[in-house]
């Protein structure tokens, strides 16, 4: 089964499991399925002939944690072929990997937010600024021409072309 | 780095004040932007269509466009809401019907973050929809009405009746006309696809009765698949001169007439309000408007001042009261 | 036959006058532009159309609307292949291979393929409008709740064949979709499940929300961590644009299969169109002799599916066309169109009004044929769309996506949700926990438990309304042959493991 990144040397064998795919992956279903669990806990489960309005949900979400377990099971007893050692490369930084989720995230939320206030082309300006820090591979200038040359794409089709009713600047 | 943080916060800045010089000084002249009209529907349903055809006429009256929104969800509650937030200028209103905007105030108050009765006035309703109480012909020999009650009243349990969705106008409407007509045990079959979807069950024979708007029944009618037994109607309708209107055959107040209405916030100014109200009723009368709406089997129905939609409106809203303190649909 | 030729001349004679091509033209690129662009669909395009169409020959006018439709089903593969964005529910499956295609430097291929398998369908299904449809219509109306049911349940099975990875995952995945249908309002108690008090969660998931977010969004994200985002997405050289030899011989059964499979679906008013794709998926897998290509750019994984897709697009006419009761929100758009002009789609059309029937049915094939010569040479253009350098191309896409979400239902809450779903999606890019089983289960979850509801109601809770209805009965067996098909690999496999580790 694959596994996620070589091993290093001084890592601890238990902490090495958590870098297991499927360990991680049957640790998310439980987690759901908890979660999911924890949320409908309040909902009136009914009987099977008259199922509540939590039946259905409860039943899916212990369904859930079963398959998890199993998952999970099958990540710690999962025998890794050996690999052999490899120096460390830059894909391997999980640090520096949050850098995009964290950007690509915050800057759809910001636009959101932003869309109905500020406008159409305000908020793909705030949208570039934010996303920019995904990569470090965007010089500045590029950054800017990127917005501006976005403004017009994104009028011409969705304004102009499509006439769709979003507006284009502040309303005030 | 930097220097772009400059730049873009420049433009802002640049973008901003552009548009703070552009905003609205002149006042005394409506409208003198476009005006937007929320609907509490996704685009293409009957709400959204008719929305449309009053909405070009208006611009071509007006001269500002009228821009329709689609802001579906919870059973109007997000358009209602996006409406009542917005400044009561007279620049966002609302077409909505009455799934929405009669039934959803009396049975959801709750959701509602606003106060509905004093946030939200009626400019002026636009058109009706008529509907047939119909029956499926498909191993089914119901040809009137007192014929279907002593159906359902033979066979308790066996009479099924097509509906949108729990809590629809057609589920209270069959559930009242049940209870009026002796407490008739029939059962709700939900088809969330709609008059289209309905149909189609009956057709199969796995549902036997429902109230359909006129216009979605015509083909089927011709072809013999179902039978119109009753119209929701005040008169009889010129095209089935020999279908009994609800009240002929004793059921007055069963049945509704769906319609689509304008809305706007309280708080608009009464000048701009009578703008509006004129402006939408002449969008109906002209030779455009009316071909567009008639022709789709919507009945041309304005209000005549804002104080008589504002009557109506009230009038609906009382007659749901009953309706729905008369039946509790059954919440399983 | 003779007077089935005459028909189709007088259809024809109708669609080929050069105003009546315009309009199929027109209709055909605003259809291409909408399906490349994700999130606003034909729906929203045709409902903002209709009232220019007021003014036009009732004929021309739903040339246009037609037009546009099956042309947004064309650019749907498009931006699924180019991007990994699914602009359509088809268009999740084409994303699978057709995506890998273009990582392996074969986007020409897989989007001439799909275009090639597309035309095929179309015409084929046109062919079948023609000559079958009342009897076709007649399948339609043969479903019912039950069998809808029985169908879904099919589905849902067939889509852990969709899965390349582990079985158990896949099925994971699967209820981890149902869950996520659950959210919004129960229909039958009108209570609030999962919706954490948000008035926008309580109409459920927008579909195009979350397939943009964990397909579109966690693809960027996903991207961006790979490093190195400075050379273009592609991982190899651009080789040739066209198909190989090889490639066509295994593409072109594979179309045959999804387009007669697709047909049959398209007729079905009640969800039927939205498994054809994913069923010619499962379909090609199965049949293939290595089926451990799929998932890693297999040619059949694009030309099944979009051929499906097509062909049930277009035969979705036919309970429209026949009955006047419309399969899907486009066809009801299109009764519209039909009845400001006064005419009342149903039985009647065809004897009636034959120059608009067979003038539709003509310009359908018209339509296939144009996109066909309109996508062909914009081949070479996507392609090179894909040479733009990683940090460019993100920004454009990010930003489409945004727009895309808030034009479904104008709503700036859809564009946090899709934030959400993109950084779930990357996730799943991470822990190999694939995609595509879990939207199939969001899909259809709240179909089948509607049908199950209203069959029990329908039988008065007696279920042997399954057994009794011949057509639900035949899919419950398919559905349990299919299961014992799916689990017997991984029951053989999981006992060889068992034996190597013992």
């Amino acid at each position: 089964m694959t596994t996620d990144g070589p091993p290093s040397a001084q890592e601890h064998p238990l902490l090495h499991m958590f870098r297991r795919k499927n360990v991680l992956s049957g640790l998310m279903f439980i987690a759901i399925a908890a979660f999911g669990l924890w949320v409908s806990r309040n909902y009136p489960i009914g009987t099977t002939l008259r199922m509540g309005t939590g039946y259905v949900p409860r039943l899916l979400c212990w369904l859930l944690m079963g398959l998890g377990a199993i998952v999970l099971v099958q990540g710690v007893l999962e025998t890794e072929p050996p690999r052999p050692p490899r120096e460390r490369s830059p894909d391997d930084d999980e640090l520096a990997k949050l850098r995009p989720v964290v950007a690509v995230t915050v800057s759809l939320i910001a636009f959101a937010l932003a869309l109905e206030t500020l406008g159409l082309v305000l908020s793909i300006l705030v949208l570039v600024a934010i996303a920019r820090f995904a990569t470090r591979e965007l010089k500045a200038s590029e950054t800017l021409a990127a917005a501006v040359g976005l403004s017009v794409l994104t009028w011409a089709i969705f304004i102009a072309g499509l006439g769709l009713p979003i507006p284009l600047w502040p309303d005030w | 780095m930097k220097r772009t943080g400059w730049i873009i916060a420049a433009l802002s800045c640049f973008a901003l004040g552009a548009a703070a010089s552009s905003g609205s000084w002149a006042q005394d002249k409506f409208p003198v932007k476009p005006v937007k009209i929320v609907v509490p529907y996704g685009p293409g349903g009957a709400t959204d269509i008719v929305t449309r055809i009053v909405a070009e006429q208006m611009r071509q009256s007006l001269g500002q466009s009228f821009v329709v929104e689609n802001k579906p969800g919870a059973f109007g509650i997000v358009a209602i809401q996006e409406m009542t937030n917005a400044r009561p200028d007279g620049y966002t209103l609302m077409v909505g019907n009455v799934s929405t905007n009669a039934i959803t105030p009396v049975i959801v108050p709750k959701r509602l973050k606003v106060n509905y009765a004093r946030d939200v006035v009626p400019v002026t309703n636009l058109i009706d929809i008529p509907a047939f109480l119909v029956v499926a012909t498909n191993n089914f020999a119901v040809k009137d009405v007192p014929g279907l009650i002593a159906y359902a009243k033979k066979n308790p349990g066996k009479l099924r009746y097509g509906t949108v969705g729990a809590a629809s106008y057609p589920h209270y409407d069959m559930a009242f006309f049940a209870k009026r007509a002796g407490n008739l045990d029939v059962v709700p079959i939900h088809n969330k696809q709609g008059a289209s979807g309905i149909i189609n069950d009956m057709v199969t024979g796995d549902v036997q009765v429902a109230f359909l708007n006129v216009a979605s029944t015509a083909a089927q009618i011709r072809a013999g698949k179902l039978r119109p037994i009753a119209v929701v109607s005040p008169t009889r309708l010129p095209d089935h001169p020999d279908v009994p209107t609800m009240k002929e055959v004793g059921f007055g107040d069963v049945g509704t007439i769906a319609w689509n209405a304008m809305f706007a916030p309280a708080a608009t100014p009464r000048p701009v309000l009578e703008a509006l109200h004129r402006a939408a009723v002449a969008a109906l009368e002209t030779g455009a408007g009316k071909t567009a709406l008639t022709k789709q089997g919507f009945i041309i129905a304005p209000s005549k001042s804002l104080d008589d939609a504002r009557t109506w409106l009230a009038n609906e809203i009382k007659a749901w009261k009953t309706i729905t303190s008369a039946v509790k649909i059954e919440t399983e | 036959m003779e007077h089935f030729l005459a028909n189709l001349g007088t259809g024809f004679a109708v669609a080929l006058t050069p105003a009546n091509l315009g309009f199929a033209l027109t209709g055909a690129l605003i259809g291409t532009l909408i399906g490349v662009l994700p999130g606003i669909g034909p729906i929203a395009t045709i409902a903002m159309l209709l009232p220019l169409t007021f003014h036009l020959e009732p004929v021309s006018g739903l040339i246009m609307l037609a037009g546009i439709f099956y042309g947004a089903q064309y650019g749907g593969s498009t931006s699924a292949i180019l991007v990994n964005l699914p602009g359509e529910t088809s268009s999740v499956v084409t994303c699978i291979d057709g995506h890998q295609m273009a990582r392996n430097g074969r986007a020409g291929a897989a989007l001439a393929t799909a275009a090639l398998a597309s035309f095929f369908a179309g015409t084929v299904a046109t062919a079948m409008i023609a000559m079958l449809a009342p009897p076709l219509a007649l399948v339609g109306q043969s479903f019912g709740a039950p069998e809808y049911f029985a169908l879904m349940l099919l589905g849902l099975i067939a889509a852990v064949v969709l899965a390349h990875g582990s079985v158990v995952k896949a099925i994971a995945m699967i209820v981890l979709g149902l869950l996520l249908g659950l959210v919004g309002t129960d229909g039958q108690t009108a209570a609030q499940r999962f919706t954490f008090d948000f008035v926008k969660l309580s109409d459920g998931i927008e579909f195009s929300v979350l397939a943009i977010g964990v397909f579109g969004v966690g693809e960027i994200i996903a991207n961006l961590t790979r490093g190195g985002q400075s050379r273009s997405l592609l991982a190899k050289r651009i080789t040739r644009l066209m198909p190989t030899r090889d490639e066509i011989s295994l593409a072109w059964p594979a179309a045959l299969r999804g387009t007669a499979l697709g047909a049959l679906l398209g007729v079905l008013p009640g969800g039927g169109a939205t498994l054809s794709s994913f069923g010619a998926y499962v379909m090609e897998k199965k049949v293939a002799r290595d089926p451990s290509r799929f998932g890693k750019g297999a040619i059949e994984g694009v030309a099944g599916p979009e051929a499906a897709n097509n062909a049930g697009a277009q035969t979705s006419f036919i309970p429209m066309l026949t009955l006047g009761l419309p399969g899907n929100a486009v066809m009801a758009l299109m009764i519209g169109a039909m009845m400001i002009h006064g005419i009342q789609p149903g039985p009647q059309v065809m004897t009636e009004r034959p120059t608009l029937f067979w003038g539709m049915v003509a310009s359908m094939w018209i339509g296939n044929l144009m996109l066909l010569v309109i996508n062909l040479p914009l081949i070479g253009i996507w392609v090179q769309l894909l040479k733009v350098p990683y940090r460019f191309l993100y920004l454009a896409v990010l930003l489409f996506c945004a727009i895309g979400v808030y034009t479904i239902s104008n709503s700036t809450f859809a564009v946090i949700l899709a934030a959400m779903f993109g950084v779930l999606g990357y996730i799943f890019v991470r822990l190999d926990c694939e995609p595509a089983p879990m939207i199939l289960g969001f899909v259809l979850g709240p179909l089948m438990e509607d049908n199950l509801r209203r069959a029990m109601r329908i039988s008065g809770g007696d279920p042997m309304i399954f057994v009794n209805r011949p057509i639900a009965l035949g899919l419950l067996i398919a559905a349990a042959i299919l299961l014992v098909i799916v689990a017997l690999p991984s029951i053989r496999s999981g006992r060889e493991r068992a034996f190597q580790e013992g």
